[in-house]
């Protein structure tokens, strides 16, 4: 037997009875104010690298009074003879003195990119998830890029998106 | 149940049931060749409006020559703002081939890229956005620059009646 709309309507919403109940005002207020103390942002860095041993640094300052945490990055490349990948290595010699995580200078092991970001003959847009990889608070920090050795002679530009979560810590006392 | 059975149950549920509602929206704009502007999208008065993320396509109307090799290419960068605080949430312009997933139009979607940020209610969600060409890599490079069209799917949740202030 065809049910009608109205039996329809009714079974569905009679499911629905078990929903969320609506929060007190108190907690409704709170619930919202802490996505205002959270939010995404992403840092632009763009690298030229002429010729093999070729190595330049860009150099940021992310916002006062936010903690950045990196939490992906995504590289694109242009300029290569083929589709090879760029032999170019990325370094974030990171220190973060002012960091409430790690007091400690931080220096991680300068990597290829190629290794990091891309696969073998796909040149282009590549995103990798980055794991609390440092923490930034309203701080300058360097990331540099060197051409290794074997380089083609090619010039290359190198476009690197830095993905991550800032934290406000204003008026919190950290 | 009857239709005056139903009314009553809508009822319920929306005095009962959740405080903030799914609000998603798509616009579109022209990024004109050559030029750098700001595209305003204003918000709903409700209360405050969570963004979650978004998805952008763009066309590749602009091309590149090198070598005698053409091809196409959006050159088109972005960056958003909040009217109301007037903070970037991107310190630079991002191409959005790097931001789109995968983003070329008519191309197959995997979802949204998570962004969040609150916007207050009212707010004017400012998309700056440049269609200058490039600085050349090489020399000879050449840019050929069109129109693009732009467009952005903004997904996030609208809190009715919440006031931050």
């Amino acid at each position: 037997m065809v049910k009608t709309l109205s039996e329809r309507l009714g079974a569905f919403l009679t499911g629905l009875k078990e929903g969320r109940a609506i929060p007190d005002k108190v907690a409704q207020l709170e619930a919202v104010r802490t996505y205002k103390r959270v939010r995404n942002r992403d840092y632009i860095f763009k690298i030229e690298l002429h010729g093999a041993g070729d190595i330049v640094r860009v150099v940021n300052t992310t916002a006062a009074g936010w903690l950045f945490i990196i939490t992906g990055a995504a590289v694109e490349f242009e300029g290569l003879e083929s589709n090879r990948f760029p032999r170019v290595s990325v370094k974030f010699p990171m220190f973060s003195p002012d960091s409430p995580f790690d007091s400690e200078p931080k220096n991680l092991e300068t990597v290829p990119a190629g290794l990091v970001f891309g696969r073998e003959g796909v040149p282009g847009l590549h995103f990798e998830e980055q794991k609390n990889l440092f923490y930034v608070l309203g701080e300058t920090f360097t990331i540099a890029a060197e051409a290794l050795n074997d380089t083609p002679v090619n010039d290359i530009r190198g476009t690197l998106v830095l993905t991550g979560l800032e934290l406000d810590l204003r008026n919190t006392g950290v | 149940m009857n239709y005056t059975q139903i009314t009553q149950k809508v009822n319920e549920l929306k005095q009962t049931q959740g405080f903030e509602k799914t609000f998603d929206f798509t616009r579109e704009f022209v990024a004109k060749a050559g030029t750098a502007d700001t595209f305003a999208i204003p918000l709903p008065t409700e209360g405050p409006y969570h963004q979650k993320g978004y998805n952008i396509m763009f066309t590749k109307n602009s091309s590149k020559t090198r070598g005698g090799n053409t091809e196409s290419i959006c050159a088109v960068k972005i960056r958003f703002r909040s009217q109301a605080d007037n903070a970037a949430q991107s310190n630079d312009y991002i191409p959005v081939q790097l931001i789109s997933t995968p983003g070329a139009e008519d191309a197959s979607r995997y979802g949204s890229r998570p962004f969040s940020h609150l916007y207050p209610a009212g707010d004017v969600i400012l998309i700056d956005y440049d269609n200058r060409a490039p600085a050349a890599l090489v020399a000879g490079d050449a840019y050929q620059m069109e129109d693009e069209k732009i467009s952005i799917c903004i997904c996030g949740d609208l809190y009715p009646g919440i006031n931050l202030q």
